[in-house]
């Protein structure tokens, strides 16, 4: 089925739900596993969203211009031993887009869900 | 923070990376290397995760295939949506045609072996009976062989398909189909071969039921007209295969006529077979099919794949009007 345009489908509105979470609780930049695990937090869910699943919606939310990303420095992973993340971060729009969603739909309110929501 | 791996670990990383080599076929360096980036990433942190919450190793590798095969059909729909699924090969068309003819030479005789049977009423007690007797594991090997053959034979019609089809597009599509029927058929073929053979160890034993017999011969027969339509349609596109290679220059002028000369002595063949005085004459015709057809095989696979043809440049189209 195709999607009408300039609309989220739950799991974008559930992504930028997390990702607003995450501002609110002052963490700026967020890689691609731990918004997994805050979705499944956020919906009490055992099971973690699919890879295609999670990164499909991932680009098509920075592709909106909702989020931005980059790689993080080389150097950082090095020292950790691990792959390099991809750092996710909420924009200006996304958060725009956030309170637009929240005004439509208030009982469904975005971020509201979140463990991570501190106030 | 070093992260334990084990067997069944590195095993479902392999997995997740041998999904995505596949789905991102095609796909441009970039976004292939942004995915692979986001993959590897999420495995590492998965398995720290886990192992930081105490979670077995086993419930994570679970987890991690669990969340690639509910991921595939978004991955598909990523994959479609970024430019379909071109796929460009780089074996050079000569080669490519050189070695399918080889391997023909290899997949003919197996699937026609399966013709030779005497179905005629009167001798196919006696013929029941000789195949019966035969080791179980000689019919074992020869029905793995003719699936062999019949994956060959698909295997084959793809390859030209998708390496014929920059030069030849129309002619690679027929090769290629025909060769895909004459192996599903020589699958079918080795499937019928199958119960047949079980049939006749039964009856050589002395266990088959009534009528047996007469089932086997039914399936017998609808096996050698499997076989002959496997075999016309695999000779058939071994001739698209000769127009499409003497269109391009490919092969020796005199090589051209050995698949028409084949494809005349198999029809002479099958029209003699309609006269009961011509036994012999259908016989050779057949012979020199045969011979014909794997001569052919043999010398035009070889000059192909051993030539060296690569820098033949790609055909010209027809200048245009003044």
């Amino acid at each position: 089925m195709r999607r009408k345009p300039n609309t989220l489908v739950p799991l974008e509105r559930n992504l930028l739900g997390a990702a607003v979470a995450f501002a609110r609780a002052g963490v700026e930049e967020f890689h691609g596993y731990a918004i997994a695990l805050e979705l499944a937090d956020q919906a009490e869910a055992r099971r973690l969203t699919g890879h295609g699943t999670l990164y499909r919606a991932l680009d098509r939310l920075e592709s909106a211009g909702f989020l931005s990303s980059s790689l993080e420095d080389a150097d950082q992973a090095a020292a950790q031993r691990r792959p390099r993340r991809r750092l996710y971060r909420l924009t200006a729009e996304g958060m725009r887009a956030a309170a637009a969603e929240d005004a439509a739909a208030p009982s469904h309110a975005i971020g509201a869900q979140s463990g991570l929501a501190t106030s | 923070m070093i992260v334990p791996m084990d067997r069944a670990d590195l095993a479902v990383a392999s997995l997740v990376r041998a999904w995505l080599r596949l789905y991102t076929v095609g796909v441009s360096p970039q976004k292939r290397e942004r995915r692979a980036q986001q993959l590897e990433s999420d495995l590492w942190e998965h398995q720290a995760d886990a192992t930081a919450r105490g979670i077995s190793r086993g419930v994570t590798s679970l987890s991690i295939v669990d969340r690639m095969v509910r991921g595939i059909p978004a991955d598909i729909a990523w994959r479609t949506r970024i430019g379909g699924f071109a796929v460009t090969i780089s074996i050079p068309f000569n080669r490519a045609v050189g070695l399918v003819l080889l391997a023909l030479v290899i997949a003919v005789p197996i699937a026609t072996t399966m013709a030779g049977w005497d179905t005629d009423r009167d001798a196919w007690g006696a013929q029941l009976r000789d195949l019966g007797e035969r080791q179980r594991w000689q019919t074992h090997l020869t029905n793995i062989f003719q699936v062999i053959a019949g994956l060959g034979l698909i295997a084959a019609g793809i390859a030209l398909g998708v390496t014929m089809a920059q030069r030849s597009r129309g002619l690679a599509i027929v090769a290629g189909v025909l060769l895909g029927i004459a192996g599903t058929l020589t699958l079918v073929s080795a499937a019928l071969y199958a119960a047949v053979a079980e049939l006749a160890q039964e009856f050589a034993a002395g266990t088959a039921e009534p009528g047996a017999a007469g089932t086997a011969r039914g399936l017998a027969i609808v096996l050698q007209n499997t076989v002959a339509v496997a075999t016309l349609c695999a000779v058939g596109g071994v001739f698209v295969i000769s127009v499409a290679a003497a269109r391009q220059a490919l092969l020796p002028r005199w090589l051209r006529f050995g698949p028409p000369l084949a494809i005349t002595s198999g029809v002479a063949s099958v029209v003699l077979g309609g006269f009961e005085a011509t036994e012999n004459a259908e016989w050779l015709s057949f012979i020199v099919t045969f011979v014909l057809t794997l001569g052919w095989l043999v010398v035009a696979g070889g000059m192909l794949a051993l030539r060296r043809l690569d820098t033949l440049p790609l055909p010209t189209p027809p200048a245009a009007p003044a």
